[in-house]
């Protein structure tokens, strides 16, 4: 048990290492990849926590993450991206540097926060619970500070990762059926923004969302 | 046999039909809402009579709260579906909307119905989560219909705010199934509303604290609560309009009854004060905020939006102060407010498609120009800025009364409710008589819509009625709904 949960500590660690990774990089190429690499951790880590709880649902959960995560909404990402021939984020509201510091700030506070819980966990990994609060943290930064709606998307579904992981080790997961709802959702929560970002494009050339700040009042 | 999974299964099997035949759509959709709309109020009439009870191997479960949801969407959704037909026509015809379109607008008008009628009956708040979250998604699609760049800013803005938030409703759904899962052991069905609702007073108090306040912001960002409104104008006012009535007629509620079914739990856990004062604070803050853009309004759809968030407040203010009169107005108040909105809308949408735009200093005459619609929207505000005899007026008269009656805060929550509502009275009338009294343009489009004046005269003949004598079947409804959302403090 306490193998495991090592080895779900130290996926968690990378899991945050990627999302510092994606404010730090600004290509939207390189910005879905980092998320195929977060979804193939959290894919890992609910394999882990299939093996070693012997929650046998967990190995649906894990398989459902590389397929719909890890697969399904990059592939359509990436679409998007090749539909509109868009390479980097430009001028984002924050440079590179100053939200690399804000989003380490954002990281600490999340384990200062987490420390402070007192939760006896399904499963104890020590590291899984901060880094799920820092990973929602440092997503909710994407959106705020990115500009092209697919870096925002970006930061959404970094959002979502860090709540599934919570989810993951701190319940051992939904109960399945739900678990396949909120998959299904995800998918087509990222088919309808890809739709309404190919339209935000058509429309305005461009897929910045500064361009959208005319309705006020 | 209950026929509550009909109201899913009707529209998706709709929405197939107009995705398929195309042609028809418009046919195909009015026909399924309006039977839709009849098994929604059998379904929440019997739930008014009866028990509780189960469908679908447990998988739904209707109870008077659910009931009344069911019968609001139902009466919403069978006029917004009757009214587009008119409205898709005359916006083909200003090639609005273009004619190859014109079936998805039907199959997302479908979609977003079954989803919308999908959150009162699932038992498993997870699969309620779920069913919010798609009437999100397919409603997006339609507020960007016109693909105008407003329209479009307007549904981004929508659907990230929308994302946003109910991933903060999926961080409460969790904890409060981790809460669950340590209370009631590792049984599958640990979100099953009626397990949950059971042993709510062994949950752990302090994650229902946290899990309830995540979950009022996420599902208040949804339902338009201040200070998470910020969408909720600019996507009512871009829309469609049967859209429109679609979003502030039903979709709204939904968001509500997930508020208020956490709100049950958390009272279970931790005695009602907690999460009553937080209902009291939001829907004060609501009210209070609606007020000055009300004031100053230029648009008479985002007038109208600004105005759900003030009712929207209203419902919330009224459950945070509780008792049984409280909840019965807020029932009450529900069930007005959706009805009364269905008819402005409607109006709005009327007058909109002929003067071709919505700008409140643009919109003149409408008395010459369309005398039902101009009527309508008159009788309307009044009706929904509380004057009596509406209905309304009644509902707001009964909030206010159970606050003066409760505890201090019920008593400022009611304070700020009789405030907002007298200024939101003079502001929405003083902009609705600018529309209706000035002398008309020279030009106006041509718009036709059979029927306006069933679909505006209707709603507006029944808020009347209601106002001066509520027939006993109608009190037995909102009392039985006011009974769920008791909680014994």
């Amino acid at each position: 048990m306490t193998g495991a949960a090592a080895v779900v500590d130290g996926l968690a660690i990378a899991l945050l290492a990627v999302a510092l990774f994606s404010v730090a990089m600004r290509g939207l190429v390189s910005g879905v990849w980092l998320l195929v690499l977060q979804s193939i951790l959290l894919a890992f880590v609910a394999a882990t926590v299939a093996v070693s709880s012997e929650a046998d649902h967990m190995w649906a959960a894990a398989i459902l993450t590389l397929g719909v995560r890890a697969f399904a909404v990059p592939a359509v990402l990436f679409r998007v991206l090749g539909a509109v021939a868009l390479k980097r984020e430009t001028r984002p509201l924050l440079s590179t540097r100053h939200a690399l510091i804000i989003a380490v700030a954002l990281a600490l506070t999340a384990f200062f926060a987490a420390g402070r819980l007192e939760l006896s966990d399904a499963f104890p990994a020590r590291q899984a619970l901060p880094v799920s609060l820092a990973v929602t943290f440092i997503g909710l930064l994407l959106m705020a500070t990115r500009r092209k709606a697919i870096s925002q998307l970006i930061g959404l579904i970094t959002i979502e990762n860090g709540i599934f992981l919570a989810g993951l080790i701190a319940t051992l997961g939904l109960p399945l059926f739900v678990e396949i709802g909120i998959f299904f959702d995800l998918l087509v929560a990222v088919g309808v923004t890809a739709v309404l970002t190919l339209r935000i494009n058509e429309q305005f050339d461009t897929m910045n969302t500064d361009l959208l700040r005319r309705l006020r009042g | 046999m209950s026929l509550a999974p009909l109201l899913v299964g009707v529209p998706l099997a709709a929405a197939l039909l107009c995705a398929v035949v195309g042609s028809r759509a418009a046919v195909i959709s009015a026909v399924a809402a309006g039977v839709t709309g009849a098994i929604g109020v059998v379904v929440a009439f019997a739930s008014f009579a009866l028990p509780a009870e189960h469908a679908l191997l447990g998988l739904i479960y209707v109870d008077a709260l659910s009931g009344l949801i069911v019968l609001i969407i139902a009466l919403v959704s069978a006029i917004a579906a009757l009214y587009a037909v008119a409205y898709v026509r005359n916006a083909v015809a200003a090639k609005e909307i273009g004619p190859d379109d014109v079936r998805w607008f039907y199959v997302w008008i479908q979609l977003s119905m079954a989803a919308m009628f999908a959150v009162p009956l699932m038992n498993n708040l997870g699969l309620m989560w779920v069913a919010i979250e798609t009437t999100t998604l397919t409603t997006a699609l339609l507020v960007a219909f016109f693909r105008r760049g407003h329209s479009l800013e307007a549904a981004w803005k929508y659907l990230m705010l929308g994302a946003v938030g109910l991933a903060f409703a999926l961080f409460g759904l969790l904890l409060t199934y981790y809460a669950a899962s340590h209370a009631l052991g590792e049984a599958a069905a640990a979100l099953d509303w009626d397990e949950l609702r059971a042993s709510a007073s062994a949950l752990d108090g302090d994650l229902m604290r946290v899990a309830f306040a995540l979950v009022l912001i996420g599902f208040g960002t949804k339902a338009g609560l201040a200070p998470m409104h910020t969408w909720l104008p600019d996507a009512h006012g871009e829309a469609p309009t049967p859209v429109s009535v679609l979003l502030s007629g039903a979709m709204l509620n939904c968001a509500l009854y997930g508020i208020f079914r956490f709100h049950l739990l958390a009272a279970g856990a931790l005695g009602a004060g907690f999460s009553s004062d937080m209902l009291l604070g939001f829907g004060a803050l609501s009210i209070a905020i609606a007020v000055p853009f009300v004031l100053v309004q230029h648009d008479l759809k985002r007038l109208l939006a600004y105005s759900s968030v003030e009712h929207i407040g209203i419902v919330t203010l009224a459950v945070g102060i509780g008792g049984p009169l409280g909840l019965f107005a807020a029932a009450f108040h529900m069930f007005n407010h959706s009805v009364a909105k269905t008819a402005l809308f409607v109006v709005a949408g009327a007058l909109g498609q002929r003067y071709g735009t919505l700008r409140l200093s643009r919109l003149r005459g409408a008395f010459e120009v369309a005398p039902i619609p101009a009527l309508g929207l008159v009788l309307g505000t009044l009706a929904i800025t509380g004057a009596p005899p509406f209905a309304p007026f009644a509902s707001e008269f009964g909030i206010a009364q159970a606050g003066f009656a409760g505890r201090p805060a019920a008593f400022a929550g009611a304070v700020v409710l009789l405030a907002g509502s007298v200024l939101v009275f003079g502001g929405m009338l003083f902009h609705v008589l600018g529309v209706v009294l000035r002398s008309a343009p020279k030009h106006v489009h041509a718009a036709r819509f059979p029927f306006a004046a069933a679909f505006v005269g209707l709603p507006l003949a029944a808020l009347l009625l209601l106002g001066i004598w509520l027939p006993p079947p109608l009190r037995d409804a909102f009392a039985a709904a006011a009974r769920v959302l008791g909680v014994t403090p």
